[in-house]
């Protein structure tokens, strides 16, 4: 495989892995804290699924981030797009905001999360203020898929 | 649009009126009642002397119970509407005996948890035995002599050569019973007089004694071996079984009697606030005093409830005076109304503060569209929220989220048809914006509403404070700002040089009134320093590009989902099953997250970005007695 092809996978790649991996530990998070909640109270489980799916969001940032960088490339259709190193250089750096901004915050969610799901056990009547606090945290994952979005669509191959 | 005006309603009645009072009253549900206050020095009422507590509990505990054995489809959950129940019907329930019903219950639940755990201690006993199934000597004949001591063991398998090279050094025998797969279970005899020693060698290895339990000796006659005991177990754990399986049935009949006792619980929970509202009253010898708020509209009303109570009944109602915390009551007209949800979602505005509802409506309508922008999803939430509202006909504060859905659902379908697409396909001929290939027009249009949204925040609180004297220094700072923030905007856009000076002029305002000090170097210091929230303004106008990005990834998901479906389809046969599998599922995960990313992420704007701007909450919403079901509604 040419570096440049190859240096636009690791992008795409390490978008979807990092951001996955982080909402993968921040869904864990809060889905724990949901399990113990709702081993008081089960009837509490829809109202806990929202918060527990909500550090989730990072995961599909990355994933849509990376199937952007697919499409880009042509793999899907599969006539694969010449890349140069520079160009491919270009891709994997597009990618990062997503993916590491994804990774930590989804981290962080997850535990702001864990908290609400606590906080909802004790005051059934305020499930959204914690939504609220989570997606304070999802802000700077939304900025860097943002960001990821613009420098790919600024890219020519 | 608005505050409801709310006025404080004093009542004065005979005291043999009080019971009727408070039924009237919480049938009306207009009223809330205020503790009346010691200072007044008048006695406090007592209630009937009944609690329902107990009752309650016994009913919660039955309908707990009674539901495990209900088999309830998804949509009997959540299209069933819930039933009404009118005066007669209540009457009849607070006078009926529910003890015999629940009585029932109770018997058939304590029952099946008693045979349940039984059952459990029979099933322990029976894999405890099992082990020891192959000996043939009755357990009973299993003595010590005057020398030899008896033993059972358990060892670790992987222990057994050990155990037997004991043999040749020390006065033992053994001989294996069973094995599993860990263990070994071996009986063992040994000389009483080494048995000291013995017993040291044994715990280095492990070794763990069996007693036969307390419990089965007894059962057991002299004569049996283990696995007649085994067979005896057997059949008493069949016997329960059936008898559990009885239980069951039991219970599944009872179940019908579920929706009795759900209303039944429902009424019976609304008299004891009944009974609790007595200690909110007050007493002379002869009269009784109650007093609370009430919406000014309903006062009419209540007075139409209570006049035929009593010729000598006194309703007295003034507005509320400086240093009472009246209760608010937001009011506005119907199609504004689900939108007062976020309202609340926040908190209630301070008394005689400013309701956000009317302001936020347009752009969370808007927001929501724009973050979802998918027209197909927007159809289906629609149709769903319409369905829900006018088959289930649901009350309150479900019926407004209902119609609030059904309003984001119609606004996703605009949307979506405008910037975005019909389950992943764009219809190109009504597209204004293509997301996909013109990002940074539609970050413009995100960040151009974010603007609006937020220059206009500020236009209310600058309103707001000129209608307050002490305030007007903050409005004419907010004036400032609102010259200074488009006409920068324009400057840096356009370059023209009167924008230039126009901002400078709402630079100066800023400048001259954004700090309270008095002397004039601190002030313009200040002031200057009072410049510098420029930046806040800045970040929160950014932060409506969230509008694109989750624009966007419902737009890619969607299209993600296609794509996968076209290279499904490709797969001879097996794509013609899995196809619409993948569509359906995809688009419905694709629907449940981005409705709910839109949904969180438009609130938080409102909230973080917009709220901050001009809204004070802090008063609490009125809470009348009224009448309130958890099953059932009340007529």
């Amino acid at each position: 495989m040419e570096m440049g092809l190859a240096l636009a996978f690791l992008g795409a790649a390490s978008a979807a892995t990092l951001a996955g991996i982080g909402s993968a530990i921040g869904v864990g998070l809060a889905g724990q804290a949901a399990s113990g909640v709702m081993s008081e109270d089960p009837e509490k489980f829809g109202s806990l699924l929202l918060l527990v799916a909500l550090p989730g969001t990072q995961g599909i940032y990355g994933f849509l981030s990376a199937f952007l960088v697919i499409l880009k490339l042509g793999v899907t259709g599969g006539k694969i797009a010449q890349v140069n190193v520079h160009q491919g250089w270009q891709l994997l750096i597009a990618c990062l905001p997503v993916a590491l901004a994804g990774l930590i915050s989804a981290i962080h969610q997850g535990k702001v999360c864990a908290s609400g799901i606590y906080m909802v056990a004790k005051q059934p009547k305020d499930m959204t203020k914690p939504l609220i606090l989570g997606a304070l945290v999802e802000t700077y994952a939304v900025l860097g898929l943002l960001i990821t979005i613009l420098l790919l669509n600024g890219i020519k191959l | 649009m608005g505050l409801a005006a709310v006025e404080r309603v004093e009542v004065i009645a005979l005291s043999s009126l009080k019971d009727e009072l408070l039924s009237e009253l919480q049938e009306a549900g207009i009223l809330e009642l205020e503790t009346v206050e010691p200072e007044l020095g008048l006695e406090p009422v007592s209630g009937p002397e009944v609690s329902l507590e107990p009752l309650l509990f016994r009913f919660r505990q039955a309908i707990k119970y009674l539901s495990l054995w209900k088999k309830s489809g998804l949509q009997e959950k959540l299209f069933k509407p819930k039933p009404t129940i009118n005066r007669e019907e209540r009457q009849a329930i607070l006078k009926q005996d529910w003890d015999s019903l629940l009585k029932a219950v109770e018997e058939v639940e304590l029952k099946y948890r008693e045979i349940g755990a039984e059952l459990k201690g029979l099933e322990k006993e029976k894999a405890l035995l099992l082990p020891w199934q192959p000996l043939t000597v009755p357990l009973s004949e299993l003595k010590p002599t005057a020398t030899v001591e008896v033993f059972l063991i358990r060892l670790n398998r992987s222990r057994l050569p050990e155990l037997s090279s004991l043999l040749s050094e020390w006065p033992l025998w053994f001989s294996p019973v069973s094995q599993d797969k860990k263990n070994a279970y071996l009986f063992l005899l040994a000389w009483k007089p080494a048995l000291d020693e013995i017993e040291e060698k044994w715990k280095e290895l492990g070794v763990s004694f069996f007693y036969l339990p307390e419990s089965l000796l007894k059962k057991m006659p002299p004569a049996d071996k283990v696995q007649d005991l085994m067979a005896h177990l057997e059949q008493e754990i069949i016997a329960k079984k059936q008898y559990l399986l009885s239980l069951e049935a039991e219970s599944r009949r009872l179940t019908e009697w579920l929706p009795q006792l759900t209303s039944a619980y429902d009424v019976l929970a609304n008299e004891q606030e009944r009974i609790n509202a007595y200690n909110r009253l007050a007493q002379t010898e002869k009269t009784v005093f109650l007093r609370g708020w009430i919406k000014s509209a309903d006062l009419e009303p209540l007075k139409k409830r209570l006049d035929p109570l009593s010729s000598s009944l006194e309703i007295r109602h003034r507005p509320p005076v400086a240093g009472e915390e009246p209760p608010v009551v937001l009011k506005n007209p119907a199609v504004l109304q689900p939108f007062q949800i976020i309202t609340q979602l926040y908190g209630f505005p301070r008394p005689g503060g400013i309701d956000p509802t009317l302001p936020l409506a347009p752009f969370f309508f808007l927001f929501v569209g724009l973050c979802v922008s998918e027209a197909g999803y927007g159809l289906l939430v629609a149709l769903l929220s319409l369905f829900f509202w006018l088959k289930v006909k649901p009350k309150g504060s479900t019926l407004l989220f209902s119609q609030l859905m059904l309003f984001l659902g119609v606004s996703t379908i605009i949307l979506g048809t405008l910037v975005g697409g019909w389950f992943g396909f764009p219809v190109r001929q009504l597209l204004i914006i293509d997301p996909l290939t013109q990002p940074v027009t539609f970050l413009l249009l995100a960040l151009a509403l974010g603007f609006i949204q937020v220059w206009f925040g500020t236009l209310i609180k600058a309103i707001s404070c000129f209608q307050k004297k002490e305030t007007i220094p903050v409005g004419l700072t907010q004036t400032g700002w609102l010259v200074l923030l488009p006409s920068i905007v324009l400057y840096g856009l356009k370059k023209i040089q009167i924008f230039g000076f126009i901002s400078l002029l709402g630079a100066g305002l800023v400048i001259l009134f954004a700090s309270p000090k008095r002397n004039p170097i601190a002030r313009f210091l200040g002031g200057l320093y009072g410049l510098y929230d420029i930046s806040k303004y800045l970040g929160d106008v950014l932060s409506y590009s969230r509008l694109l990005a989750l624009g966007l990834s419902t737009s890619v998901i969607a299209m993600v989902v296609n794509t996968l479906c076209q290279t499904a389809l490709n797969i001879p046969i097996v794509g013609w099953v899995v196809t619409p599998i993948i569509f359906l599922g995809g688009h419905l995960f694709n629907l449940a997250i981005s409705f709910l990313g839109g949904f969180v992420h438009s609130m938080r704007l409102q909230f973080v970005e917009f709220f901050t701007k001009f809204y004070e909450s802090g008063g609490k919403p009125l809470r009348p007695l009224a009448l309130q079901g958890k099953y059932v509604d009340f007529q």
